[in-house]
C-alpha cells in the first residue's frame, strides 16, 4: 500500500487546523471575555470570575475586571445589590439594567487578592453558570465535599468532646436524609480536632486539616482562631469562625466572620447595661492578651458614648490561678456591681466562686462563643447564675420557634441536641448558603478561589440561627446582630432574653 | 570545722533576712502604702498552701530517689476523680455537690490509697526499670506517665469540668441576716478565709509535722540512708526497693491529698488539673525551699504564693502593663535561688 500522497497530508493538517479554529470561535458567547475579565492570572493568583450579573447576554455595556488592578464600576445599576442578584438577572435580554450592582469584576488587587463579582457571573452571557477559574479543588471529590472544624475541647476552656465530634456534621446528614445534594453530591464530610487551647496547636491542626478540607472553620476560643486565621490567609482556604477578635485579621481576604466581632459588640453591650443595668458601677476583667485590645477599645468606647459609671480595666494574666482573690477584693472596695468578664471560661468560673467567697458576688455580663455555653453551668452555678452574655446563636429554648428542624434532626440522628451541636448546625447552615449561591453563580465545579471571592460579595446570608451576614471585599465582618443569654442555674441552662438585637 | 561552717551558713541567712525584711519594710513604708500587705498575705497563703502539699511529695521523691517525678500531679488529679466517682455512686456524669459524711470518709479513704498504689506501681514498673539510666531519662519517663494520665481521663471522663464538694463550705460565720446570708464572717485584712483554707493549713502543718517524725524513726533513717548510699544502706541490710516503694507510696498519698484539696479551692475538676494549675508552682516552691527539704517544700510553697499574690497586687495597683505578673515573680525567683542559693532555703547538701 501506497503512502498518501503529501499533498493529502497537508491538506488534512491545513482541515484540522480550520477545524480547531471554527471551535474556537464556535464557543459560547461571552466565555472569551469571561475569561479575560475574570480568569487572569497575576502575580500567581488566579483569580475569579468577573463578569457582571446585569450583564445580559450581550455582555456589552457592563463586563468588568478587563484591566487588572481597578475596580470598574457598573454605571447602570441602581442600587448596590452584589452576587446573586445579579446573576439571576442574565436572561432578560440584552442590554437590560437589572441587577445594578456594584461590581468589581475580576479585578485583581495589589496583594493579589481578588475582589471579583463572582456572584453575578451567571448573568453573563447566556445566563448559564460561569466557569470557575480557580484551581484548588483541596476537599472536593466527586460526591462529596470535605469541610473541618477545629475547637478546644482540652487546655483551659473544656467544652464536652462528644457534642463536637457528635453533632459535627448533623446538619449535613439532614440533608443527606432529605435527599439533598450539595453541589451536586451527596455527601458533606466533617472532620473535628482538638486545638488544645493553644494557638501553635491551632496552627497545627489547621495545617492538617486544609490539607483535607475545602473549609474550615473555628468552633471557639480567640487565640487559636486568629492563629488559624492568619495561617488561611497565608496558605489560602476559606476559614470561617463565629467573630472574635479583629486583630491580625482585618484585611485577610480568607477569613469571614460569622458573627459579630468582639470590638463590634463592645459598644453594643455598654448600651445593653447602660439601659438595663443602670445604677451600678461597672468593671472590666480581660485576659492578658493583645488579641483583646480591640474588644477593650470598642468597650471603653461604648463606656464613654453611653456615660456608664466605670471603675477600671483589670487585664488579669493568661494561665495563672493566683489572681481571683486580688480582684475581687479591689472590685468589692470600689463599690463594683456590675463585671465585664473576657476570658476562658475556667477563669470566668474560678473567679465567679472566689468572688462569691469574698462577697455578694457580682452581676457578670459579656460577649462571645463560650461564656453562654450551658456547659458553663455544670460546674459555675450557683456562682454565674444571672449572667448576661451576648451570643452568635440563641438559646435552646427558642430554637424551635427560630429553626424547628434542628432538634427534629438530631433526634432522627441520635446526635446531641446541646448548644454546641446549635453552634456547629448554625455554621453549616451558613455554609449551605453559600454553597447554594455558588452554585447559582458557578455550577457544581467547586473551587476554593471563586467560593472565596463570591462569599465576599454576599449579602444578607440568614440562618436563623446566626444573625444575617453580609460581606463586602473590604469587609468580612459583616454581622450587626446578637442574642443575648442569661444563666439559668435552676434549669441548667441559659435562656435568651433577646433574639437578633442590634441596638437595645 | 562543720560547726563552723554550719554557723557562717546560719549567720548568712539571717543577714539576707534582714536585708530582706528591711527592703520589703521601705517598699511598704513608701512605694505600696496603698497595698493591704496582710490581705494580699491572705490571699498568697490560700494558693500556697496546695503549692506545698503537692510540693511536698515532689520534695519526698526527690530526697529518697533522686527522681522528678513530673507525674506528681496526675497522682492528685486521678484519685480526686476517685474521690468523685464514690461521692456520685461511680457515676462519671453524676451530682457530687451534696454528699453525706460517710461518703465523704469513704471517698477520701479510697482516693488517698489509689493515689499511694498508683505512685508504687509508677516506681515498680517505669522508675525501678531505669535505676540505671540517667536522671533525664526518669524525668521523661514521669512526664510521659503524666501524659499518658491525662490522656485516659479525657477518655474516661471527658474534658467537662464537674463540680466538686468541699468538706466544709463556706466561710466561719458570726452572724447572718433574716435571710441567712452571712453579713459578718472571719475575715483577715479584709478577705474572708473560707473553712476550706483552714482545712487545707491544717493538714498541711499536721503533714509536715508527721513527715519530721518519720524521718527519725528506723524506717525514715533508713530511707534518708537509701538517698544517701544505696549500697551502703543495703550492705546494712535496708532494701533498696523496699524504701524507694515507701518513699513513692507515701508521695503518692500526699498527692492524692493534694489533689483532693486543691480541687476544693475551686470547687471544680477536670482532667489534668493538678498537673496544669498547681505542678509548676509546687515545683519551683520546693525548689525554693530546697528540693531534699521537707520543711523547704512548706515554707518555699507558702512563699511563693505570698511573692506572686503581691507580684499580682502590684501590678494592678499601679496599673503597669507587665504581662503575666505571677509567672514573671515565679521564674523570677526561680533564678534568683538557682543564682545565689541553688540548694534552696533550708536544704541541705545530700
Amino acid at each position: 500500500m501506497q503512502p498518501p500522497p503529501r499533498i493529502i497530508l497537508r491538506a488534512t493538517a491545513l482541515a484540522a487546523t480550520f477545524a480547531l479554529v471554527l471551535t474556537a470561535c464556535g464557543q459560547k458567547e461571552g466565555v472569551h471575555d469571561l475569561s479575560i475579565a475574570g480568569g487572569t492570572t497575576t502575580d500567581g493568583t488566579t483569580t475569579g470570575p468577573a463578569a457582571t450579573g446585569e450583564t445580559t447576554g450581550s455582555d456589552t455595556t457592563d463586563t468588568t475586571g478587563d484591566d487588572a488592578g481597578t475596580d470598574t464600576t457598573d454605571t447602570t445599576g441602581g442600587d448596590d445589590t452584589t452576587g446573586t442578584t445579579g446573576g439571576t438577572t442574565g436572561t432578560t435580554g440584552g442590554g437590560s439594567t437589572t441587577g445594578g450592582t456594584t461590581t468589581t469584576g475580576g479585578s485583581t488587587t495589589g496583594d493579589g487578592s481578588t475582589t471579583d463579582g463572582s456572584g453575578e457571573t451567571t448573568g453573563a452571557s447566556t445566563g448559564g453558570p460561569a466557569t470557575p477559574q480557580g484551581s484548588d479543588r483541596t476537599g472536593v471529590e466527586e460526591d462529596a465535599i470535605h469541610l473541618a472544624i477545629h475547637a478546644p475541647v482540652t487546655g483551659a476552656a473544656p467544652l464536652p468532646t462528644t457534642s463536637f465530634e457528635q453533632a459535627r456534621d448533623t446538619y449535613w446528614r439532614f440533608l443527606e436524609g432529605q435527599g439533598t445534594k450539595v453541589l451536586g453530591r451527596s455527601k458533606v464530610l466533617v472532620e473535628f480536632k482538638d486545638d488544645k487551647y493553644d494557638p501553635n496547636s491551632a496552627r497545627q491542626a489547621c495545617r492538617e486539616l486544609e490539607a483535607r478540607a475545602f473549609i474550615v472553620v473555628g468552633g471557639g476560643g480567640t487565640d487559636q482562631i486568629q492563629a488559624c486565621g492568619q495561617f488561611a490567609g497565608v496558605a489560602q482556604f476559606p476559614y470561617f469562625s463565629a467573630g472574635v477578635t479583629e486583630e491580625g485579621l482585618t484585611g485577610n481576604p480568607w477569613y469571614f466572620a460569622s458573627s459579630m466581632t468582639y470590638r463590634q459588640q463592645g459598644p453594643l453591650l455598654a448600651q445593653y447595661v447602660s439601659k438595663n443595668l443602670s445604677g451600678q458601677k461597672v468593671a472590666m476583667i480581660v485576659t492578658d492578651t493583645p488579641n483583646f485590645d480591640d474588644a477593650v477599645a470598642g468597650w471603653e468606647q461604648g463606656v464613654q458614648q453611653y456615660g456608664i459609671d466605670y471603675f477600671e480595666t483589670m487585664k488579669h494574666p493568661k494561665g495563672d490561678t493566683s489572681w481571683y482573690n486580688s480582684f475581687a477584693k479591689r472590685l468589692y472596695d470600689n463599690g463594683v456591681g456590675v463585671v465585664y468578664i473576657l476570658s476562658s471560661p475556667v477563669d470566668y468560673i474560678r473567679f465567679a466562686q472566689q468572688a462569691k467567697q469574698q462577697g455578694p458576688g457580682f452581676q457578670y455580663v459579656g460577649v462571645g462563643i463560650t461564656m453562654g455555653l450551658n456547659a458553663v453551668l455544670g460546674s459555675g452555678c450557683d456562682q454565674v447564675d444571672g449572667g448576661i452574655f451576648f451570643s452568635p446563636f440563641p438559646g435552646l429554648d427558642v430554637i424551635d420557634q427560630l429553626d424547628p428542624s434542628f432538634k427534629q434532626a438530631s433526634q432522627a440522628q441520635g446526635a446531641p441536641a446541646d448548644d454546641i451541636a446549635l453552634a456547629l448546625w448554625g455554621i453549616a447552615r451558613q455554609e449551605h448558603e453559600l454553597f447554594l449561591r455558588y452554585e447559582r453563580a458557578f455550577g457544581n465545579d467547586l473551587t476554593r478561589e471563586d467560593f472565596r471571592g463570591m462569599a465576599e460579595q454576599s449579602q444578607g446570608i440568614e440562618t436563623n440561627v446566626f444573625p444575617t451576614v453580609s460581606y463586602t471585599p473590604q469587609d468580612h465582618f459583616g454581622a450587626d446582630a446578637v442574642h443575648v443569654l442569661q444563666a439559668d442555674c435552676a434549669s441548667g441552662q441559659h435562656k435568651t432574653l433577646a433574639t437578633f438585637k442590634s441596638s437595645f | 570545722m562543720e560547726e563552723s561552717g554550719l554557723v557562717e551558713g546560719r549567720a548568712k541567712l539571717l543577714v539576707y533576712a534582714a536585708v530582706g525584711i528591711a527592703v520589703v519594710g521601705l517598699l511598704f513604708g513608701v512605694l505600696l502604702r496603698d497595698i493591704d500587705p496582710l490581705a494580699v498575705t491572705v490571699i498568697g497563703l490560700q494558693v500556697g498552701a496546695v503549692y506545698s502539699l503537692v510540693g511536698l511529695g515532689l520534695a519526698l521523691v526527690y530526697k529518697a530517689t533522686k527522681v522528678l517525678n513530673f507525674a506528681q500531679g496526675e497522682l492528685g488529679t486521678v484519685p480526686a476523680f476517685i474521690f468523685f466517682l464514690t461521692l456520685t455512686g461511680w457515676d462519671r456524669f453524676g451530682d457530687a455537690s451534696d454528699p453525706t459524711t460517710g461518703a465523704l470518709i469513704l471517698g477520701t479513704v479510697l482516693a488517698i490509697l489509689s493515689g499511694a498504689v498508683m505512685a508504687v506501681l509508677i516506681n515498680v514498673l517505669i522508675i525501678q526499670r531505669l535505676a540505671d539510666a540517667s536522671p533525664v531519662t526518669a524525668l521523661v519517663a514521669t512526664a510521659g506517665t503524666a501524659f499518658a494520665l491525662v490522656a485516659s481521663e479525657l477518655i474516661i471522663f471527658e474534658a467537662s469540668a464537674r463540680k466538686f464538694p468541699r468538706y466544709v463550705g463556706g466561710v466561719p460565720c458570726f452572724e447572718s441576716n433574716a435571710e441567712g446570708a452571712c453579713i459578718n464572717a472571719f475575715s483577715l485584712g479584709g478577705i474572708n478565709v473560707p473553712w476550706h483554707t483552714f482545712i487545707v493549713i491544717g493538714v498541711l502543718a499536721a503533714t509536715a509535722i508527721a513527715l519530721a517524725i518519720f524521718f527519725r524513726t528506723p524506717p525514715g533513717i533508713a530511707l534518708l540512708a537509701t538517698a544517701q548510699d544505696p549500697f551502703a544502706a543495703e550492705l546494712q541490710g535496708v532494701s533498696v526497693r523496699a524504701m524507694s516503694m515507701l518513699a513513692w507510696g507515701t508521695a503518692g498519698a500526699l498527692g492524692a491529698i493534694g489533689g483532693l484539696l486543691g480541687a476544693g479551692v475551686f470547687e471544680s475538676l477536670e482532667p489534668g488539673q493538678t498537673t496544669s494549675t498547681f505542678l509548676i508552682p509546687a515545683f519551683t516552691g520546693a525548689v525554693l525551699g530546697g528540693l531534699n527539704s521537707m520543711p523547704g517544700a512548706v515554707v518555699g510553697g507558702l512563699l511563693l504564693g505570698v511573692v506572686v499574690a503581691f507580684a499580682n497586687q502590684i501590678v494592678l495597683e499601679f496599673g503597669w502593663g507587665i504581662p503575666g505578673p505571677p509567672q514573671v515573680a515565679t521564674f523570677a525567683v526561680l533564678l534568683l535561688v538557682l543564682m545565689f542559693r541553688p540548694r534552696g532555703l533550708l536544704g541541705k547538701e545530700a
